[in-house]
């Protein structure tokens, strides 16, 4: 179909953007719906405090940075919906763990651990820039060879700093399961890291 | 309760982990992704303007760290071209799953996941049980003033390609069954581009995202209003399958 077409098609029905837009989606609410002034003052204040935690849990999940930031928003529009259901004290655990439960509802497929393509080419247009992304890749790159429930533990505890008590409580498992997934999460991704260097230093010496 | 250990940044880290773990703690998302996601809860302009400021500031302690220390190390360990062949070369594929499950925890990551969702009625609802109901509240709502955001201004008639990679990116989550995001993405296309050009397309996704999530009877719906309004598009015999079903 030709784009002039379809810009027809389009313009034909003025009046049909503006119903789509209107139109709930089945599954996926539009925004968040009209609440008290005090719920949105508290869903401010917890999106400008979490959004940032929530949307790099996501992406250590392996979500684009494009998927994480709507799955940050479908966190959110789920937490606005139990507002009166979360303690004060557990905003962040909620999101983390909501957060956690979208990523998996997204599905695998979703995921992309690959590095850029043309990774190459940025490491020799922008370094400075690319260091830092570099660094990002390399370390979800890592994670991605850790087995998932033991990598889900150590992004928790050594990248957002949550307790292990918070951690056994988000996840329902006993704090010593916490302690002996984070040791084993850790032997793994420094096993691989390790790796990582001697092919590293490999290379560059070749 | 035993006390936790210290964070790997903190110490016992080698120069390169601890590079790799800060420059992940320092991920923030852009000041666009924040608007964008605060635009679609609805939240004040004065509060995003706020969790952008926040952006400049490190997050956690550890990420107090200057960049300066992950540029530094991996200017020296990352010559061109280097990861890249390290990774195609299978240096890093190593298998680690050998180690032994802890007893009594051989359930995969997706139950782990999943299971405090099942089991924590205090805590946020599966997401794929929770829809259908949210989806209900938020049509009987309909009536009511909803906390629309302001759409954005209109797209340039240039702005094609933005539109097709949006379009695109809806199709290739309905070819992978990402239903959710499929739909998260033909509503961000109904936000962004209200008189959009590929205002069929999307509908068209919209109804095989539906139909492909179970919302049958709502996917027919959709179906003969698209044959309704669009009786010649090349997408109809498509559609009509959609509708027939």
């Amino acid at each position: 179909m030709k784009i002039r077409d379809m810009t027809r098609l389009a313009l034909v029905k003025a009046d049909d953007a503006t119903e789509r837009v209107n139109a709930p989606i089945a599954g996926i609410p539009k925004t968040a719906p009209a609440r008290p002034p005090a719920d949105r003052s508290r869903l401010e204040r917890m999106f400008t405090a979490h959004h940032a935690l929530v949307w790099r849990t996501l992406r250590r999940r392996g979500l684009d940075a494009d998927a994480a930031a709507d799955a940050t928003q479908q966190t959110f529009l789920v937490a606005a919906e139990r507002l009166p259901d979360i303690n004060h004290d557990s905003e962040r655990a909620f999101l983390v763990g909501t957060a956690l439960r979208v990523a998996f509802s997204w599905g695998r497929k979703t995921v992309r651990w690959q590095l850029d393509e043309d990774m190459d080419r940025r490491v020799g247009a922008a370094r400075d820039v690319l260091d830092e992304q570099t660094a990002i890749q390399l370390c979800d790159l890592a994670l991605s060879k850790v087995d998932p429930e033991l990598a889900e533990i150590f992004v928790l505890f050594e990248l957002e700093d949550l307790t292990s008590p918070e951690i056994a409580a988000l996840l329902e498992i006993p704090l010593g399961t916490v302690a002996s997934r984070l040791r084993r999460a850790r032997e793994q991704f420094r096993m691989v890291v390790s790796r990582l260097e001697l092919a590293m230093r490999r290379e560059g010496n070749a | 309760m035993t006390s936790d250990p210290k964070r790997l940044t903190v110490v016992g880290a080698t120069d390169l982990e601890r590079s790799l773990l800060q420059a992940a703690r320092r991920e923030r998302p852009s000041h666009e992704l924040t608007a964008r996601m605060a635009a679609g809860l609805g939240i004040s302009a004065a509060a995003v303007t706020a969790a952008a400021a926040v952006t400049t500031a490190a997050p956690g302690a550890a990420a107090a760290a200057p960049v300066a220390v992950a540029k530094t190390t991996l200017a020296a360990w990352v010559p061109a071209g280097v990861l890249a062949a390290a990774v195609a070369a299978g240096v890093v594929g190593v298998r680690l799953s050998s180690a032994p499950a802890p007893v009594g925890q051989n359930k995969p990551a997706a139950a782990v996941v999943a299971a405090p969702a099942e089991e924590m009625p205090a805590m946020a609802p599966p997401v794929g049980a929770s829809t259908e109901r949210r989806s209900e509240k938020i049509r009987r709502r309909t009536a009511a003033p909803a906390v629309v955001p302001a759409p954005p201004a209109p797209v340039p008639a240039g702005d094609l390609r933005d539109q097709i990679a949006l379009v695109d990116a809806a199709r290739t989550a309905v070819k992978a069954r990402s239903t959710a995001r499929a739909l998260v993405l033909l509503r961000r296309y109904d936000v962004s581009y209200p008189g959009g050009a590929f205002r069929p397309e999307v509908l068209a996704l919209r109804i095989e995202a539906l139909a492909e999530a179970g919302h049958a009877a709502e996917a027919r719906g959709l179906a003969r209003e698209f044959l309704a309004r669009y009786p010649h598009s090349p997408l109809a015999d498509r559609v009509g399958r959609v509708a027939q079903k």
